[in-house]
C-alpha cells in the first residue's frame, strides 16, 4: 500500500518535471543552408514540387557517372584505406558504423571548403545518398534481388571513395 | 484558442501554398517556426546531437518532397513530426530483440555517471541515457503523445511490450532522478 501511495506521488512528479521540459531545442548548427542546398538541387532536377516518385535506378546511374567524372579528374594523393563491403543479409548493418565515421569527417571537411566547392561536393553527396536511399528501399522490397544488391554494393563503395577523395583533397 | 488555431491553419494554407508555386522564402518560414520542436523530437528519440541534426533536416527535405501529398486534414506541424517520426524508426531501424531483451539483468547495468553532479537530476540527459527502445517508447507516449496502440503500429511491436517498456523506462528515470 505505502509502495503504491509512493509510487503514485512519483509519477506524479515525473509528470510534472516532463511538462517544464522545453517543447523546443536549438540545433547547435543552422541547418537551413544544407536544407535549402537540397530542396534547390532537387528543385533543378524537377522544377516542381509534386513530382512522381522518384526511380533508384537514373539516380545510381547519376551516381556512377558523377563520381566517375571526379575520379578521373583527380590525382589521389594517398591511396583509400581498404573497406571491404560485403554483399549479403546485414552488410549494411554491419558497415553503417565505419560509413557514420567517414561521414561525420566528411561533413566536418565540407564545413571548411569555400561556399563554391561545397555547394558542388555536398550535391554530388546528395546524389549519392539518394541513390543508396533508394536502393535500400527497392532492397526492402525484393530483399534477395542480385541487381539490387550489387548495385547497393558498387554505390556504398562509390560513396566511400568520394569521401576519401574528398578527405584527400583538404590535406 | 480556436482563433488562434484557425489562424495557425491559415497561415500554414497560405506558406504551403506558396511553397508549393516555388516560393523558398515561405519554406523557409515553415523551417523556422517549426525546426525547434521537430529538432527536439529527433533529439529526445535518438539521444545524440549529430545524429539528430542530420534528422532534423532529412526530415525537412522529406516534408518538402511530400508537401504536394500534404491534405491539410491536420495541422502541418502534426504531419511534419509524423515525417519526422516515421523517419527517425525508419533509420535507427531498431531490432525486435531491443524490446524484447531481459530488461531486468541489462537495466541493473545502468547508472547515471556520478562524477556529473549538475547534470545528475537533469531530465533531458535522463532520456537520452535510457536504453534505445525503452527511451523512443517513453518520447513517444509521455512527450509526443501516442497511445500505446499507435506506438505498437509506429515500432512493430505487441501493445503489452510498449506498456513494458514505458515501466522500464520510469522505473529507470525515478531512479537517476532520485523523484
Amino acid at each position: 500500500m505505502n509502495d503504491d501511495i509512493l509510487n503514485l506521488e512519483q509519477e506524479k512528479r515525473l509528470k510534472q518535471a516532463l511538462a517544464q521540459l522545453p517543447k523546443e531545442l536549438e540545433p547547435e548548427h543552422d541547418l537551413w543552408p544544407g536544407i535549402k542546398q537540397q530542396v534547390l538541387f532537387q528543385q533543378k532536377k524537377s522544377p516542381v514540387v509534386s513530382k512522381p516518385k522518384w526511380n533508384w535506378m537514373p539516380s545510381a546511374v547519376a551516381a556512377s557517372f558523377i563520381v566517375a567524372m571526379i575520379s578521373l579528374g583527380l590525382n589521389f594523393r594517398q591511396p583509400a584505406p581498404n573497406i571491404t563491403v560485403v554483399q549479403g543479409s546485414g552488410f549494411i548493418e554491419q558497415y553503417q558504423p565505419v560509413r557514420n565515421d567517414m561521414r561525420e569527417r566528411f561533413n566536418e571537411r565540407l564545413l571548411k571548403m569555400s561556399p563554391e566547392t561545397r555547394e558542388v561536393v555536398g550535391q554530388n553527396m546528395l546524389v549519392i545518398e539518394q541513390a543508396v536511399n533508394e536502393i535500400q528501399q527497392a532492397l526492402e522490397q525484393d530483399p534477395n534481388n542480385l541487381e539490387l544488391n550489387l548495385l547497393l554494393n558498387e554505390i556504398l563503395q562509390q560513396e566511400k571513395n568520394f569521401m576519401l577523395t574528398t578527405e584527400t583533397l583538404s590535406l | 484558442m480556436e482563433i488562434t488555431q484557425v489562424n495557425d491553419r491559415d497561415t500554414d494554407r497560405h506558406l504551403i501554398a506558396s511553397v508549393l508555386e516555388g516560393d523558398m522564402r515561405a519554406f523557409e518560414a515553415l523551417y523556422m517556426r517549426e525546426k525547434g520542436r521537430v529538432y527536439a523530437l529527433c533529439f529526445r528519440m535518438v539521444g545524440q546531437a549529430a545524429l539528430a541534426e542530420e534528422l532534423t533536416q532529412e526530415a525537412f527535405v522529406q516534408a518538402w518532397r511530400k508537401l504536394d501529398q500534404f491534405r491539410g486534414d491536420s495541422k502541418f506541424s502534426t504531419w511534419l513530426y509524423r515525417i519526422t517520426t516515421n523517419l527517425v524508426l525508419d533509420r535507427v531501424r531498431l531490432k525486435k530483440h531491443a524490446f524484447e531483451q531481459n530488461m531486468d539483468e541489462l537495466d541493473e547495468n545502468l547508472i547515471m555517471p556520478s562524477d556529473h553532479p549538475d547534470t545528475k537530476r537533469d531530465l533531458e540527459s535522463g532520456i537520452s541515457r535510457l536504453p534505445d527502445g525503452a527511451r523512443m517508447v517513453f518520447v513517444l507516449y509521455e512527450i509526443q503523445g501516442h497511445t500505446h496502440e499507435e506506438i505498437a503500429n509506429l515500432l512493430g511491436v505487441a501493445v503489452g511490450t510498449s506498456k513494458a517498456q514505458l515501466h522500464r523506462a520510469k522505473k529507470l528515470m525515478r531512479n537517476w532522478l532520485e523523484l
